[in-house]
């Protein structure tokens, strides 16, 4: 890590730290009960305790993720792909399918654990519903934005529709990808655990209806940390992989 | 000489029932420079379009013998490619093989001496080199016939210059024929051997020009008294009909 990077994430770093301390400070001072609002500390604590019991937990829901993640990904590009093969393809689809991004997920959650069953399918679906949408829209808006001076080029040497897609249209749509990718992940740890929320064996979703059933409050935020951390997590790594595939995005 | 290399007979386009130009008829032959200067938005580049075959023509015949290498004002290097695999593209889209492509690619590159920035990204070119660089990815598509549309009208005076010269040094290695669109006067007068004249809408060719000056051309031919009679006359002409 290099100043540069320190000094660009050091004042968010900073600002994090100091509202814990703040935290900490307002439990310590204000003796609020530990069943209310635990302590940072507390949290912390409570979770090195039972970190046994949360790794199967986290584990579910991150092997959901992934593959709600990456049925996300196939669908959304190829989404994207049919929506550029006409305007009248993209003008009868594209209001539909915003359209259908107004449906409350967590609504078809119930129904699809009716239809998938209680296993690990009904959870994919829900993070992939929850992911596809910003996918697509962005690939979909990066292959509208390609400069129409490149394509013009393209069809006077007379490129192939395959040529075009993969020499001109996917390596341009890529930083428009991965900003939609980016949305996408953050969102889908949550989905999972909506997911989870409605029916499951394993995961974070029921891990933490479990703690606040169990008025585990400490137990309640530690599973918000771990949450809020594998989101970040992710987002990290796709932003690490979107660097080193657009080099040249950089500039 | 031989067949001309482009004969354009009576070419019209309308556009929304209106006509950019009508009845156009123009040639060029076989290892010849020829420009079109005309007022702006006088439909220079739906001729040069309908040549590249990326318009249709209203009325009329055009006539080449191979896709011609399409130049345009911006170089349009793809951002993630080197040097070297921007030049190859028009061979790639030929379906030739990676490693043939790549080869001629670096000779061409070796030829016109710029194969040290081979492994260059475009964003580290400077805009004269950027458009050497499109000009060769353009000229190892097709090095016989090219059309340029205004490709120096970004560059700044002296790059502009300089890019002219090593434009027709690139025309004589290939004895390539160049349908060159500009508006600039001077820069027409330095490169061709034929200029149109286009009006404005609906466009016709109101006149041609030879210039009868030696080859190599050299800068200094543009202080010639015979070169200013000639800009001043094509000057009055295309302000008459601005």
């Amino acid at each position: 890590m290099n100043l540069k990077t320190i000094s660009t994430i050091g004042p968010a770093f900073v600002l994090f730290i100091a509202l814990l301390l703040l935290w900490e400070l307002f439990v310590s001072a204000t003796h609020v009960s530990n069943q209310i609002l635990p302590s940072p500390s507390n949290i912390l604590q409570a979770f090195l305790r039972n970190w046994q019991i949360f790794l199967p937990h986290i584990q579910q829901t991150i092997l959901e993720t992934i593959i709600g993640i990456v049925v996300a990904i196939v669908i959304g590009i190829g989404t994207a792909v049919l929506l550029d093969t006409s305007i009248f393809i993209r003008r009868t689809l594209y209001p539909l399918l915003v359209t259908s991004q107004t449906i409350p997920i967590i609504a078809l959650a119930p129904l699809l654990l009716i239809w998938l069953g209680f296993d690990i399918w009904s959870k994919v679906v829900v993070v992939t519903l929850f992911c596809y949408f910003p996918i697509a829209i962005a690939m979909s808006d990066g292959f509208s934005r390609i400069d129409p001076e490149l394509l013009k080029l393209f069809r006077s040497m007379r490129a192939s529709y395959i040529d075009t897609m993969r020499l001109l249209k996917f390596p341009s749509a890529l930083p428009a990808f991965f900003s939609g990718l980016k949305i996408a992940v953050t969102y889908s740890i949550t989905g999972a655990m909506v997911g989870e929320y409605v029916g499951a064996e394993k995961g974070l979703g029921v891990f933490i209806q479990t703690a606040a059933n169990a008025y585990a409050i400490s137990l309640v935020f530690a599973t918000i940390f771990v949450t809020t951390f594998l989101s970040l997590l992710l987002f990290a790594i796709v932003s690490i992989v979107e660097k080193l595939l657009l080099p040249w995005h950089r500039k | 000489m031989g067949h001309p290399k482009l004969v354009i007979q009576n070419l019209s386009k309308t556009f929304d029932k209106k006509a950019v130009f009508s009845s156009l008829s123009l040639y060029i032959n076989q290892g010849e420079f020829v420009s079109i200067i005309g007022p702006s938005g006088c439909g220079k580049t739906t001729i040069l379009n309908i040549i590249a075959g990326l318009e249709k023509e209203t009325a009329g015949t055009v006539h080449i013998d191979k896709i011609p290498g399409y130049m345009l004002q911006k170089p349009l290097l793809l951002p993630w490619k080197t040097t070297l695999e921007n030049v190859m593209l028009g061979l790639t889209l030929r379906q030739v093989s990676e490693k043939k492509a790549r080869q001629l690619a670096y000779d061409m590159l070796k030829k016109f001496k710029l194969s040290e920035y081979a492994n260059y990204y475009p964003h580290t070119l400077s805009g004269g080199m950027a458009q050497r660089v499109a000009l060769l990815r353009t000229v190892l598509f097709n090095n016989q016939f090219l059309l340029m549309d205004e490709p120096f009208g970004a560059l700044d005076a002296l790059t502009r210059l300089s890019m002219q010269m090593w434009l027709l040094n690139l025309w004589q290695t290939y004895k390539s024929s160049v349908l060159f669109v500009t508006h600039d006067i001077w820069e027409a007068i330095l490169l061709s051997d034929r200029i149109y004249v286009l009006s404005s809408s609906p466009a016709t060719i109101i006149k041609e020009v030879n210039i009868d000056l030696s080859r190599p051309r050299k800068r200094e031919f543009l202080k010639d008294k015979k070169v200013i009679a000639i800009e001043e006359s094509l000057e009055r002409l295309l302000l008459s009909i601005q």
